[in-house]
């Protein structure tokens, strides 16, 4: 990949000539987004993959996550759900941008399909969109002061008894009875491999909405097919 | 984008959005390179905003992403003497980019901004222009490799047809191995999945040498009297004067055209201007009469989808919801106006009046006829 460095492609000429070097396959480091966080873990060993700015002030000092470390938070991600939904299960997720919601997406893809959800919708809608994907588990964020989302997850818990519900919140946030904390269920898990067999293709449903309506339509990406 | 292990870019769209998990996401870890994420609100957060410049110099941000309102807001925001000299060049998309924000963003940053042109179901992107290529402004750029795109003409009944010209205008499809193989749901697939193809609704041309060209969204074309506007000619216009921060155009209904272009307006914080002089510099900035805007109007804020981009639905439902008032008021008739999107003709008017009789009603209900909404007057 580092050879795409040297040869910019300036035209379109040099695009064909890129796409007749040989098929996009080729190129791609593995069948999923888990062999591409393998691949880069490997190569880019000492890389940051991950800052968490939260204010920009000079004197902060954010959390940084290398590639190394990324995959090991992936993994133990991946171990977690994979005991939690089953075969292949669809994964939603309702969380800000966060180091965190990179774990739970990847690792979604690792173990079946990934249901990223805009948390600025109504519950109803939302509902519509975890049925329609045929989430089996929702990660979703603990009390906050700006954000209703924990509110509408026990709504969605509360219309849909069945989801198992992951929340992200900080250390020492009390417990909820019929509700994991992921901080507390990932220590338990390994870092350095994947406890279930990941014949996987990843995949991931983006639904696409509108702030207001209902969903109208939901797709699927081949993610590992895409290169940058 | 020629992305590789020294890139460091700004994660600023949210992980619901293709944004922020393809291009944010899994192309920067094939790439090696580092995602800075901008708060869990991204750039909703008026502390990325003020601090941009300060956090592009300390994490050595190469790459500047933001969709086009936030790349207008920064690029109103002074480096305050902050050093952004490791800076190669600014991305923008999720939506169109006016003129003007582009010349703000380069003129502050002496690098270039290049828009991406993408669609979720072709797993994010279709085409961007090459950093190191100096042509290309106002394009989307070259096609990704392995992606394929082609510019159709429509056929008289609405289906595709043959690729046009270079220069021709018609709409964008997209093949190849990233576009989705469809909808879950399999009825939605008619008319935007055809034939292995994905119809992606945007107008576009070619150039020459092969860039694309976004000429509009074909739902966002402005109608008047059959005289196709399309509202960047307008929203760019506006953009250009100093008291604009976002420009948003769509159709205002008119019994006799149709629509008639209006814009309505968010100012820069502390700047005042009258919808007269904007008007004024409306009209001197665009070349075509037809597109002048019938109306401008100020308002706080426009209103904006959770990935930033400009939600005309609700200005649509605005202008249709002032318009019959305006008509009550003309034939001095109260009442209930209520719109909601939807319906076989795009948006339902729905009247009560207040005091009023039957005969009222049905001259009303007449007059509204006129109108492309559908309207039910009741009494």
């Amino acid at each position: 990949m580092t050879s795409w460095l040297e040869s910019p492609l300036r035209t379109l000429s040099d695009v064909e000539r890129f796409e007749s070097e040989m098929p996009l396959r080729q190129r791609l480091p593995g069948d999923s987004v888990y062999d591409v966080l393998v691949r880069a873990a490997e190569v880019h060993s000492d890389r940051i993959a991950l800052t968490m700015v939260m204010t920009g002030d000079d004197d902060e000092h954010p959390r940084r996550v290398s590639y190394p470390e990324l995959l090991g938070l992936v993994r133990q991600t991946a171990n977690l759900l994979s005991g939690l939904g089953g075969v292949r299960p669809g994964v939603a997720f309702m969380l800000p941008t966060l180091i965190e919601t990179h774990a739970v997406l990847w690792a979604a893809e690792t173990v079946g399909s990934a249901v990223p959800i805009n948390f600025l919708l109504q519950p109803d809608h939302i509902r519509g969109l975890l049925e329609a994907s045929e989430a089996k588990v929702l990660v979703t964020l603990g009390p906050h002061p700006q954000l209703d989302i924990w509110e509408k997850s026990l709504e969605l818990q509360r219309l849909m008894p069945e989801l198992t519900l992951v929340r992200v919140a900080p250390p020492g946030t009390a417990p909820v009875e019929g509700v994991i904390d992921y901080f507390d269920a990932i220590g338990d898990q390994p870092a350095d491999r994947l406890v279930f067999d990941s014949q996987v293709t990843a995949m991931m449903s983006l639904p696409i909405s509108t702030p207001v309506g209902r969903p109208v339509s939901r797709s699927l990406l081949r993610t590992a097919t895409t290169a940058s | 984008m020629n992305l590789g292990p020294d890139d460091v870019l700004t994660g600023t769209s949210p992980m619901f959005h293709v944004a922020g998990t393809i291009l944010l996401g899994i192309s920067m870890f094939l790439a090696g390179s580092e995602i800075v994420l901008m708060s869990p609100s991204g750039m909703r957060n008026p502390e990325m905003v003020t601090n941009f410049w300060r956090i592009c110099e300390r994490y050595g941000v190469t790459l500047a992403f933001a969709v086009p309102t936030a790349i207008g807001a920064i690029s109103d925001v002074p480096l305050g003497g902050a050093d952004i000299s490791s800076l190669r060049g600014g991305l923008t998309g999720a939506a169109s980019l006016p003129v003007a924000v582009r010349e703000k963003f380069e003129a502050v940053t002496g690098t270039r901004l290049n828009e991406i042109y993408g669609m979720t179901e072709a797993s994010g992107i279709i085409s961007c222009n090459p950093f190191e290529d100096e042509g290309g402004s106002g394009s989307v750029g070259l096609r990704f490799p392995y992606t394929t795109v082609t510019v159709r003409r429509l056929t008289d009944d609405g289906s595709l047809g043959d690729p046009c010209d270079v220069g021709e205008v018609g709409v964008l499809t997209v093949g190849g191995p990233t576009v989705s193989p469809g909808y879950r749901n399999k009825t939605q697939n008619v008319g935007t999945f055809v034939d292995g193809e994905l119809n992606s609704g945007d107008l576009a041309y070619t150039d020459a040498d092969g860039r694309v060209y976004i000429a509009g969204r074909s739902k966002d074309l402005i109608i008047r009297s059959a005289h196709n506007i399309d509202p960047l000619m307008i929203e760019n216009a506006l953009q250009r004067h100093p008291a604009v921060a976002v420009a948003a155009a769509v159709g205002m209904p008119d019994s006799y055209a149709g629509e008639l272009p209006v814009c309505y307006v968010q100012l820069v914080p502390g700047v005042a201007v009258t919808e007269e002089e904007l008007r004024a510099f409306a009209e001197a900035e665009i070349g075509e009469r037809p597109a002048w805007p019938k109306e401008i109007r100020i308002i706080d804020a426009i209103p904006m989808t959770a990935v930033g981009k400009i939600f005309k639905p609700s200005l649509r439902e605005d202008t249709v919801k002032r318009t019959v008032q305006k008509i009550l008021a003309e034939r001095h008739l109260t009442g209930d106006v209520v719109v909601a999107a939807g319906g076989p003709r795009g948006m339902n008017v729905t009247v009560t009046l207040a005091d009023s009789d039957d005969n009222n009603a049905s001259q009303l209900q007449e007059v509204l006829n006129g109108y492309l909404f559908q309207a039910t007057v009741k009494n």
